[in-house]
């Protein structure tokens, strides 16, 4: 007999201590029917681990609580959004929950759509070149730096100490997708873009789950041909950016990573004497910020892809949007033909899960000035690690300091991983048919 | 022709070379070759490299770890001397030009050493580098990456190239106008050192303008590519010669787009910039869209441009369409106009306060600096400018700002001041300065460097000699933003969500140019008053949008770059 559930009653978000990463359980509650607390997890990943917490205890506290996923969300690729999924106790554990449905973007399809063509196909293929050569870049800085160790030189090569931990973050974690791979190929995997009308699931009744991003590849270009300026280079610039990284990944291997290791090894500058000697010596700290702005190009491109998910359940409002920073927001906000439907959408939030830790481009402004006249309380769910990417003195830190006070200002509650000591994680929760702001959750002590 | 006369004449071809470099790119071909053109470059002693007394051209790669590659001595005997030896004389395929990197750095160089032999001979003077050293280094093959940049700190200007797998990897080395382009930032630096660091928008946009402008220009030096552009946009047109038909023909020729070649590396098909497209609109300034360097600077390049074209129909619809020299003399008249405005351009460069510069500061300076040069109006070019300025909205007068003030008429107070030091010693300039402060509306009170002094001679269309001096100083005033506004009288006005906490310290500047006769009177006084509190609250505000603290360490590099404006 089929269960007449239709609305759940109420909805808690627990956000999950996983230092530099992403893991969020959504549980809704039900009044009846099968299944009385069904779950959806987006992301379950860390580059960093939180002091006391580790990723392991992360997975043991979800397959404590959550009998069987009824949606997994993998928002995008970064290993810090699933790299639970590559090790190997963890990523049984995750795989043993069975999620009944898989929700990926379209880039992160392993088997490109027979229908896509050449751009396309050049961008997806761009994005694991893009990986490939951070792999390469990582290996090439790992042995430069064994070799300078060993050689006991004084000069160290990397001046930029962050650079390392940069790259490792775009290296694709190739056991976890291909888990995630298998996991999505023997359920029912889906590779979403941004579409007009939402999904409903059938493992979720009463839950409504509109893709707002990331756009099409042919989205945007579109409408640059009607003129609509700047922003719309977004493809063209995540292309252009890459195209150096791909340019020469594509090549061979051991050109990238010639290339980054005689970009990073103090020269000998036996071999030129004279006024370029000093000149060299200046280029080799330029060609770094060079490697580094490849980098950031490759990173900017990946968040990109994030899948931008806004969770309708009664009165409730959950948003979701990954790492998706302003250049793909900028369709649903600024260019989509339902644009205004979008906005409306996004309107009177409940819940935020703040974009890509906390950084600087990935609330855009617009849509925090939605919420400025919101009459609902918003409660902002941040998972970061200060110091671990960017720097204040170039205004890139994560999280920015300059976004927390607007947060604050704005929301009833910001809720950050970083402010939960050695606690695995925090929930909120509220029914879905008032209005009053999430609270922590009763069972939080 | 006599031995005696020949030897003066071979000497005087050595005061100028003729070196031949790329007419655009390495795309841009005529029956499979690349279209080599000859630019003019002054004479000097040349060392590998090559290398001048300007410029040094160190041809190193760091991504292949090799030490300089040897390029082809630029001599005849290969020995360091004034004979020059043309590696690109020899039409070739792209891709055999491509391939020889050894060629690479004649080109670099003879675009390089032919924009600023322009630039100087506009001014009247030689233009120094931002750095004490006479050589600004050159790297043609620096780095992996689709951009170029000037690095005042590295005082070098780095060329990047995109390597590709079959081998015709995109070199931005080659590319004229991205040569030029570069080249033009650091002679602008090297005038206007506080430019790179305003930190209102129009500094830095003024750069990418002017560099964009010299580069679209001086392309109309070589008669060869615009014949063939007017050959191929013409010859339909001929029948008519309509100026409506003309102007649209013109208008679409590749000559007024940049980089083209390193615009299709980044995946954009129509080059990096078409400014001309942009169509008249007085609001593009306060558009959020055009707060970003480059797209601003590209309202002032379409203005440029615009008169250009307009000019060049103008004087190519008297022509006879019919006549047998109709292509030649179209394509003169399209060099002579470019020549013109060009001139007009650089010289008003001296003209520009030396801080904090806005768009609006330099119609005025180019008709100041026009006017000593050309007295008598010459109605095309100045008020085809003025009127094209006007419809992008770059004359609007902003409320407070001060204009230039013709200084001829004042009394000013000259005592114990010598003609012969103002034209060389900055305490003699700061001694006119303290002595008139009422009278020119100098403020003493603030902190001031003099920071240049520069002796300039141009020669009129009359043929008469001009001499001027012209003295730059700045002022600057430092603090937190609630005593600066207190130090204001509360005229400052603090922007919403400024963090005034702290011990964050802003820099506020001023300054201007004082233009001396050559009997060391003072002609003319344009400044950026230290104490217009109304634009010290612009700069808050653009602080507090872009949070950051701006300087010239931001690299011209990220620049060229898309800037992140919307960010926290």
């Amino acid at each position: 007999v089929r269960s007449v559930t239709s609305q759940p009653t109420e909805v808690a978000v627990r956000m999950y201590n996983v230092g530099f990463g992403d893991c969020f359980l959504l549980s809704f509650a039900y009044p009846n029917g099968s299944r009385r607390v069904r779950h959806l997890l987006i992301d379950c990943g860390s580059t960093k681990q939180a002091r006391n917490v580790g990723l392991d205890k992360v997975v043991d506290d979800i397959a404590g609580r959550v009998d069987k996923l009824d949606v997994l969300v993998i928002t995008h690729r970064h290993a810090d959004h699933l790299s639970a999924f590559g090790t190997a106790s963890g990523g049984q554990t995750l795989e043993g929950l069975a999620p009944a449905v898989v929700l990926r973007p379209w880039m992160d399809d392993p088997k490109v759509p027979a229908d896509a063509d050449e751009p396309v196909r050049s961008f997806v293929g761009g994005l694991h070149l893009a990986q490939h050569f951070a792999g390469a870049l990582e290996q090439a800085i790992t042995e430069t730096r064994a070799g300078v160790a060993r050689d006991g030189q004084a000069t160290s090569p990397g001046r930029r100490p962050d650079l390392l931990d940069f790259v490792v973050g775009q290296v694709a974690n190739t056991s976890a997708i291909s888990r995630l791979d298998r996991i999505a190929a023997n359920t029912d995997g889906r590779y979403l873009c941004a579409t007009a009308t939402p999904l409903s699931l059938r493992h979720l009744p009463g839950v409504r789950i509109s893709v707002l991003g990331p756009p099409t590849y042919h989205q945007l270009p579109a409408l640059r041909r009607e003129g609509k300026d700047y922003k719309d280079q977004y493809w063209l610039t995540q292309t252009g950016l890459l195209q150096n990284a791909l340019a020469v990944a594509g090549l061979t291997s051991r050109r990238a990573k010639n290339l980054a290791r005689e970009a990073l090894e103090a020269r000998d500058s036996d071999a030129v004497i004279g006024p370029a000697r000093w000149l060299i010596a200046r280029m080799q700290d330029r060609h770094e910020q060079t490697l580094e702005r490849i980098v950031e190009g490759i990173d900017n491109a990946l968040n990109n892809t994030s899948l931008i998910l806004l969770v309708e359940v009664g009165t409730r409002k959950l948003l979701f949007p990954g790492d998706a920073q302003g250049e793909s927001w900028s369709w649903a906000l600024e260019y989509a033909p339902n644009r205004s439907r979008y906005r409306e959408l996004l309107k009177n939030i409940d819940l935020y899960k703040v974009g890509h830790h906390g950084s600087r481009n990935a609330t855009p402004k617009p849509l925090y000035e939605l919420w400025t006249t919101q009459r609902r309380e918003l409660v902002s769910l941040m998972s970061t690690l200060p110091g671990k990417h960017g720097a204040a003195s170039r205004n890139s830190e994560v999280p920015r300091r300059t976004l927390v006070i607007a947060l604050n200002r704005l929301s009833a509650a910001l809720y950050r991983t970083d402010k939960l000591g050695n606690a695995v994680s925090l929930a909120v929760s509220a029914d879905t048919r008032s209005r009053d702001a999430f609270a922590v959750a009763t069972d939080q002590q | 022709v006599t031995a005696n006369h020949a030897e003066l004449l071979r000497r005087d071809a050595q005061t100028w070379m003729r070196v031949s470099v790329l007419a655009k790119d390495p795309l841009y071909l005529d029956s499979g070759r690349v279209v080599v053109t000859q630019v003019r470059v002054p004479g000097g002693v040349l060392e590998s490299g090559p290398r001048d007394h300007r410029f040094h051209v160190v041809d190193f790669d760091l991504t292949t770890g090799k030490p300089p590659a040897a390029p082809p001595p630029p001599t005849v005997n290969g020995k360091p001397g004034w004979e020059f030896r043309d590696v690109l004389a020899r039409p070739r395929g792209a891709g055999a030009l491509v391939r020889n990197r050894a060629l690479h750095g004649q080109h670099v160089w003879g675009v390089a050493a032919a924009t600023l032999a322009r630039c100087e001979q506009a001014l009247g003077r030689r233009v120094p580098w931002h750095f004490p050293c006479a050589q600004l280094f050159l790297v043609p093959h620096a780095f992996p990456e689709a951009n170029a940049y000037y690095d005042r700190w590295s005082r070098a200007v780095f060329f990047g190239f995109v390597p590709r797998a079959d081998g015709l990897d995109v070199y931005s080395c080659l590319s004229r106008d991205v040569v030029a382009h570069e080249v033009t930032h650091a002679i602008l630096d090297g005038l206007r050192e506080r430019f790179l660091e305003s930190v209102l928008p129009d500094g830095l946009a003024f750069h990418e303008a002017l560099a964009d402008v010299v580069a679209l220009l001086e392309l109309f030096s070589s008669p060869e590519i615009i014949e063939a552009e007017l050959e191929a946009r013409l010859r339909e047109s001929r029948q008519q010669a309509r100026s409506a038909i003309v102007e649209d023909e013109l208008r679409r020729s590749a000559l007024f787009g940049l980089a083209a070649e390193l615009g299709r590396a980044l995946g954009r098909s129509g080059g990096l910039r078409r400014s001309i497209d942009l169509e008249p609109d007085s609001k593009y300034l306060s558009r959020p869209e055009f707060q970003e360097p480059h797209r601003r600077g590209e309202v002032l390049v379409a203005a440029v441009l615009r008169t250009l074209l307009g000019i060049w129909t103008l004087r190519i619809c008297e022509l006879d369409p019919q006549g047998r020299t109709y292509l030649d003399r179209a394509a003169e008249e399209g060099a002579t106009a470019a020549q013109q405005l060009l001139n007009m351009l650089l010289r008003a460069i001296d003209y520009l306060p030396p801080v904090d510069p806005e768009f609006t500061d330099l119609l005025d300076a180019v008709l100041l600096a026009d006017e000593v040069i050309v007295p008598t109006q010459r109605l095309d070019y100045r008020s085809q400018l003025a009127t094209w300025f006007t419809s992008y909205g770059l004359t609007a007068q902003v409320r407070g700002r001060s204009r230039p003030v013709d200084l001829r008429s004042r009394s000013l107070d000259y005592r114990q001041i010598s003609a012969t030091s103002l034209q060389s010693d900055p305490a003699e300039v700061y001694r006119f300065l303290w002595q008139n402060g009422e009278e020119i509306g100098f403020k003493r009170r603030y902190y001031t460097d003099v920071e240049t002094i520069s002796p300039v001679v141009r020669v009129g269309p009359d043929g008469l000699v001009h001499r001027e001096t012209i003295a730059t100083y700045s002022q600057r005033v430092e603090g937190n933003p609630a005593t600066l506004r207190r130090h204001a009288n509360n005229a400052l006005k603090i922007p919403r969500g400024f963090d005034t906490e702290g011990d964050a310290e802003v820099v506020f500047f001023g300054g201007g140019v004082v233009v001396f006769d050559e009997f060391g009177h003072a002609r003319l006084h344009v400044r950026k008053s230290i104490d217009d509190w109304a634009r010290q609250g612009s700069v808050l505000r653009r602080l507090a949008r872009l949070g950051m603290p701006v300087g010239a360490d931001r690299a011209i590099a990220e620049l060229h770059l898309d800037q992140p404006d919307d960010d926290w």
